[in-house]
């Protein structure tokens, strides 16, 4: 007889028929929740996705095998990427197996009369699934030591919700199915060896009844045992014991195994196992790297508590695992605040879950969810998506915090100082409360007129920004650059007291009207302009024209002077939904869309364009420096836009030996600036302020002389800290810009 | 020719105010010895510090029932008949929150211009004139006044110094019948605030320490002058930053906003953040060794010296000044 | 309970001030206004009462340079009626213009609360809180921070501010008109996005002015602008000398007591 798999050996058939009928019930359970889920998705408002297409399908394989197949934002933590491999791979494995025993038997024993799983695929059918069990156990032990023992904090969540229940369940119950597992193999294999030595086998199948003939397969297989090594060896424990003993054992074990199994397949749709599918999804659906629009129409919290959420972000916070990378590298949770990302995200799916499964038993209280959810905590987040890059499962928080943020704006629930900063914006299109006629005073130290891109076409529009115009040390940067531009023979303007504050920011702290009032009017501004491209030393405003402006590319790209309006300007008129109007949306995921090649972007920062001009040698350096630098990367240069070398190239032309501190590039720590924070009152109570972490980390590097900064607002909270920590003969706050300045020509003046 | 000026003094709380006592001494410069200035009190005149109703010529106490309580309608209402029956040509109310009420109430009831927000009042051929400074004190009107009477609401600070010499001091007892008094508004208590650290926002006088200060020991020489000019110390951010100080005394934007009459700069730069905190105190005074801080450009004076030297000194002189007096 | 509350635009200061060139006026055309910010605190005292303890809260404006975007603003914050009093001049009214027009509306609308902030940068001639009260015969309280019902005999309590926070409580029959200086919560901000929904649905209701203006009752003589000052005085010499000066300065300030 060749050795096929003894499937349902020593299994009564009221057992047998009982299992079935309980797996009927498991899978009927199992569509019921999942159609629920897919109703409380579906619930979300729309989310301008991509359209499916060959590009977005090769985007989703990508993201498929970089995060789901590969972990990779799990290999910063070792422990953690081999426990998830263990568990993922094992758990693939072994529910695959799964598959192809119920195919065999179900499908071809059970129709066709003939049985897959014998001969060599079944042999290694068996080592593969023992292998797979034992990997799913290691990982299992890492999971219990790690969780129960070690205690990383990040696994943590404070106060009440302490350790999640979830974990217990799952981790229970894949324990339990998997000893389980073994020690049916093993007991079978103990029995099967026992009836091949009785010899039961001579029989010929004909002449055996139906149990005699799946002993007959037990015994058969026994004869292939060491290709269950775990089996095998497990078969030892029960040398002693009668067939009778084995064969209760079994019975109970196999029963055992089988209800775990079950109770674990119920768990997987109401706890955070779902992340299995859901996770999954998350990672190969396309999304939108926009935020979501607010429509008016739409009602801002539903339930008093969730905010109006695209049918994308429900699904992404029900794949949330609350492994807290986010938390780690969260500024704001660093900071002492009472935001962490996880805790936003955690708390919303709790919330989601009970609408999907009103019957869960949530450890914590709708209303201790709210401590994650109020305002405090909301109005702490910075928007620095430090977070987002380290999200194993792509959550994208920071459009989760602005969408709370909305209902909080729309109830006037203001953090302290940003309703004067509003109303100013309202009023002026400043942040300051200043004249708009005042905006350019800053051009008025210089010994050359800046054009007025209003009356005259520039090839660069140069959008100043707020801090840049008004603040007293950012307008001293503003006027370096000014000069540079000059040097370089640029032809550019500005847009004097038509430009308004680029309302990135606005955006941010939820105030989509104020947004989109601000757009447009710098919109109206920049269309009856006439210009090539735009270029901005505010990484803030940076990323809100190049990305939510919807401006497209001047066509075709002519001399600088032509007359004719070569731009045109989409999303002007306020009553379209932003997002309708808006040209496609770049990539997926939160990633931005990387410049064209080589093609000249539409949109540049600052420090691309000096690298521009010193590459083309329309700029050229008389002096290299000679320093050893630091180069801190802006959140929405770096993160929001991944523009991270052009700032480092131009430094190494300068003569600047760059340091990297340990949190650059992606890793970058955010300045405690962004995403409307640099107007909100500081609370007491706080433990260190972002940028005094931020220069500590500079100033721990020994030995370096600048900090160098690439946005306004880092300027003003970076020369802050280093004053509130004594550190001013040891470290200096410096733009690239001035630093350019100085290499290129003594003569410009520049910041000291 | 001014031939009477009135005077409602205001008794807050057992005091004469300082802006009843600048009135007086303003309703003694416009009458020039010759317009009698007369003086009503509500209720007993407070025990101490009356030497001050002796700027009038005549002091008219009015007596019985409620008329003590600070009720400024009532108050005014009481001075229509007494005002508009006796050649009076000029009332003068000092500005505090009672006289913010009772001048325009009064000039309503006898249907007499106001005149709010004077600086100061000039008398010559028998023209009253009077500049008032309106917006923010980045406007001036000059207005000649004809009608008589008319009532005047001072502006604090113009007439605080004036020397001037002392009335009559006669003092008569007027009863008001209870039928009188308009009961309409009654004043039931006065509510203190609640506070565990002083609020900044409600000091006059305010001494702010910056960076420049450079350690926490030598923060003990600005409270030490602090005490001496009657004010409360604050500081700027790095100095709540560094712990120095509570945040409760901390000035700038991501502070409090504060007003006082004066703010003393030691040491501070004048970063726009704090400047924001500060620009609307009445007059600005700064300390500070960079002659080139942006704070110069915010103070009314400046002093770019050390700040070690300057404030003994400055300590000294105060003393001496109060010896004097 | 129906509260009235009086808005008024003022010249905003965050712009420059330009006077004309005989010096009798502002140039009107060169001034920017906004909302008087104690008016502002006055509505924002007039909806949180509403909010309390039931009642309609109307709004009544002169129809001057951009007010409706003010009431747009106010109409979206929960003003239930918004009245625009018709006024075709070149200048914003002055106080006792207010007064005058409104005590004749006032008696019209069923009114049992007038509040109007108690102060305006641009009030010299008159105030307009007070002396309305006075034109209606109905007693007056200013310089109030925040209100509440409740009082003895159905009187209302408003809390009237002095130096250093203090405050005195003040029992007001009612009708009545209160100067407010602060709401008990700061104004709350509106998001554009109402107030672009309150745009769209708001009606104004109109109330005429009588046509002629009258004559101050003092003569305006010269509207200036105060010597610019754009840096401090330095005081110099010995430490001992600058701290004598500095304190003389203070004695004539009047900071010194």
């Amino acid at each position: 007889m060749v050795p096929s798999r003894p499937t349902f050996w020593n299994i009564p058939a009221w057992s047998e028929i009982l299992q079935y009928l309980l797996g009927a019930g498991v899978v009927v359970f199992i569509v019921w929740v999942v159609i629920r889920h897919i109703r409380c998705w579906r619930k979300g408002t729309r989310e301008p996705v991509p359209r499916l297409g060959a590009e977005v399908l090769k985007q989703a394989l990508e993201r498929l095998a970089r995060f789901v197949l590969t972990p990779q934002r799990l290999q910063s933590d070792p422990y953690a990427f081999i426990t998830h491999l263990g568990l993922f791979w094992g758990m693939v494995l072994l529910a695959l197996g799964t598959a192809i025993a119920t195919i065999d038997w179900d499908v071809f024993h059970l129709i066709f009369g003939v049985r897959l799983l014998q001969g060599a695929f079944y042999r290694v059918f068996e080592l593969v699934l023992d292998v797979a069990g034992v990997a799913l156990l290691i990982g299992l032990v890492l999971a219990v030591v790690r969780r129960y023992v070690l205690r990383p904090s990040r696994l943590t969540v404070p106060q009440f919700f302490g350790e999640s229940w979830e974990s217990a369940v799952i981790l229970g119950l894949l324990l339990l199915v998997t000893i389980t597992g073994f020690l049916i193999e093993g007991l079978r294999i103990q029995a099967g060896l026992m009836l091949k030595s009785a010899a039961v086998i001579a029989n010929t199948p004909e002449n055996m009844g139906e149990e005699g003939v799946r002993d007959a397969t037990a015994a058969a297989a026994a004869s292939v045992a060491p290709w269950s090594p775990v089996g095998n060896l497990v078969a030892t424990i029960f040398r002693g014991l009668d067939a009778s003993s084995l064969r209760q054992a079994h019975l109970v074990l196999w029963w055992i195994h089988a209800l775990a199994a079950f109770a674990f397949l119920l768990a997987i749709p109401v706890t955070k196992a779902n992340h299995l599918i859901t996770a999954f999804l998350n990672v190969i659906l396309p999304s939108s790297s926009e935020l979501p629009t607010a429509s008016p129409t739409i009602k801002q919290r539903i339930d008093g508590v969730l905010p109006s959420l695209t049918w994308r972000q429900r699904l992404e916070v029900s794949a949330c695992t609350a492994c807290g990378k986010c938390q780690e590298v969260c500024p704001a949770h660093r900071a002492g605040y009472a935001f962490t990302p996880k805790g936003t995200v955690w708390a919303t799916r709790g919330v989601l879950m009970r609408e999907v499964w009103p019957w869960w038993p949530a450890t914590a209280k709708a209303s201790e969810e709210h401590v994650w959810l109020n305002k405090d905590a909301i109005w702490s987040c910075y928007t620095c998506r430090a977070c987002e890059v380290q999200c194993p499962v792509l959550v994208r928080h920071t459009n989760l915090v602005v969408s709370y943020r909305r209902p909080l704006v729309d109830e006037s629930a203001l953090a302290d100082g940003l309703q004067e900063v509003l109303q100013n914006l309202q009023r002026y299109g400043n942040s300051f409360g200043q004249s708009p006629r005042k905006r350019a005073d800053w051009t008025k130290g210089l010994p050359f007129a800046v054009k007025n891109a209003n009356k005259e076409a520039v090839h660069y529009l140069w959008f100043v920004g707020d801090y840049t115009s008004y603040d007293a040390r950012a307008r001293e940067v503003t006027q370096t650059i000014a000069r540079i531009f000059n040097a370089a023979g640029l032809d550019y303007g500005i847009l004097y007291e038509k430009e308004k504050n680029a309302g990135n920011d606005v955006r941010r702290i939820g105030e989509e009207g104020l947004f989109e009032f601000l757009r447009d009017e710098n919109l109206r501004a920049l269309e009856s302009a006439t210009w090539q491209a735009i270029v901005t030393s505010d990484p803030h405003s940076y990323h809100v024209l190049r990305n939510e402006y919807g401006l497209k590319k001047p066509s075709p790209v002519g001399p600088p002077a032509s007359t004719e309006k070569p731009h045109e300007a989409v999303g002007k008129n306020s009553n379209t939904v932003a997002s309708q109007a808006l040209a496609d949306p770049p990539g997926g995921n939160g990633h931005p869309a990387k410049h064209n090649g080589d093609a000249a972007p539409l949109v540049w920062h600052v420090s691309e364009l000096f690298w521009e001009l010193l590459k083309s040698g329309k700029l050229t350096v008389a002096k290299k420096l000679d320093r050893r630098v630091t180069y801190h990367d802006p959140c929405y240069l770096g993160r929001y836009n991944e523009v991270y070398d052009a700032p480092r190239a131009v430094l190494e032309a300068i003569g600047c030996h760059v340091v990297e501190m340990p949190q650059h590039r992606e890793n970058s720590y955010c300045c405690g600036a962004g995403g409307g924070r640099i107007w909100m009152k500081d609370r007491p109570g706080i433990r260190e302020r972002p940028a005094e972490t931020r220069v500590k980390e500079a100033l721990s590097l020994g030995n370096v002389e600048d900090l160098v900064v690439a946005c306004p607002k880092d300027l003003v909270m970076f020369q802050d800290a280093v004053k509130s920590l004594g550190a001013e003969d040891r470290l200096r706050v410096i733009d690239v810009a001035s630093l350019l300045a100085q290499a290129i020509s003594p003569d410009i003046k520049s910041q000291d | 020719m001014i031939r009477r000026i009135v005077v409602p003094v205001e008794v807050y709380r057992g005091h004469i105010t300082e802006a009843t006592r600048e009135a007086l001494v303003a309703a003694r410069t416009v009458g020039n010895g010759v317009g009698e200035v007369v003086a009503y009190v509500y209720g007993e005149p407070p025990a101490e510090g009356t030497d001050v109703l002796e700027l009038a010529d005549r002091i008219i106490v009015l007596e019985d029932g409620q008329v003590g309580t600070p009720v400024a309608m009532a108050q005014a209402k009481l001075l229509r008949e007494r005002i508009a029956s006796s050649d009076v040509d000029l009332v003068l109310v000092g500005s505090s929150s009672w006289g913010w009420d009772v001048a325009p109430l009064l000039a309503g009831f006898l249907s007499a211009p106001l005149v709010a927000n004077c600086q100061v009042i000039q008398h010559a051929e028998d023209v009253l004139k009077a500049t008032c400074r309106i917006c923010a004190g980045k406007l001036l009107v000059d207005v000649e006044i004809t009608n008589k009477p008319t009532v005047i609401l001072l502006l604090p600070g113009s007439y605080a110094h004036r020397e001037v010499q002392p009335g009559k001091g006669v003092m008569e007892r007027e009863r008001v019948p209870a039928s009188d008094w308009d009961a309409r508004v009654e004043f039931k208590g006065w509510l203190e605030p609640e506070r565990e650290d002083i609020d900044i926002t409600q000091e006059e006088i305010l001494v702010t320490v910056g960076r420049g200060i450079g350690q926490q020991e030598n923060l003990e020489l600005v409270e030490d002058l602090a005490k001496t000019l009657g004010g409360a110390v604050c500081g700027s951010r790095p100095v709540v930053d560094q712990g120095w100080l509570p945040p409760t005394r901390q000035v700038g934007k991501s502070g409090m906003i504060v007003k006082p009459k004066l703010y003393l700069a030691i040491g501070i730069s004048g970063a726009p953040e704090h400047v924001e905190g500060m620009k609307d105190a009445e007059l600005i005074v700064a300390i500070n060794r960079d002659e080139q801080a942006p704070i110069f450009d915010v103070a009314h004076y400046g002093i770019a010296a050390d700040l070690f030297d300057v404030i003994p000194a400055l300590k000294e002189a105060l003393v001496a000044r109060r010896q004097e007096a | 309970m129906n509260i009235l509350a009086v808005v008024r635009l003022v010249p905003d200061l965050v712009e420059p001030l330009v006077v004309t060139a005989e010096e009798d006026n502002l140039n009107w055309d060169q001034t920017a206004f906004t909302l008087n910010e104690s008016d502002d605190h006055a509505v924002e005292e007039a909806i949180l009462l509403k909010e309390k303890y039931g009642g309609h809260v109307s709004v009544v404006a002169f129809d001057f340079g951009d007010i409706d975007q003010v009431l747009y603003m106010l109409a979206a914050k929960g003003v239930d009626r918004v009245i625009k009093i018709s006024w075709s001049h070149d200048e914003p009214p002055n106080s006792l213009e207010v007064a005058r027009t409104l005590s004749r509306l006032v008696p019209k609308l069923n009114v049992d609360l007038v509040v109007i902030g108690c102060q305006s940068h641009t009030e010299f001639l008159g105030m307009a809180g007070p002396q309305l009260a006075v034109a209606l015969n109905w007693p007056y309280v200013g310089v109030v921070r925040g209100v509440q019902e409740g009082g003895t005999a159905g009187r209302w309590t408003a809390f009237k501010e002095y130096p250093g926070a203090v405050l005195a409580q003040m029992e007001v029959s009612l009708p009545a008109v209160l100067g407010i200086l602060t709401a008990s919560q700061p104004p709350r901000y509106v998001p554009v996005s109402r107030i672009r929904a309150a745009a769209q649905s708001v009606r104004f209701e109109t109330a005429d002015t009588p046509a002629e203006i009258e004559e101050p009752p003092v003569k305006i003589q010269r509207v200036y602008l105060p010597p610019a000052v754009t840096h401090a005085e330095m005081l110099t010499g010995s430490e001992a000398e600058v701290a004598q000066r500095l304190v003389d300065i203070l004695l004539a300030r009047g900071v010194l007591k």
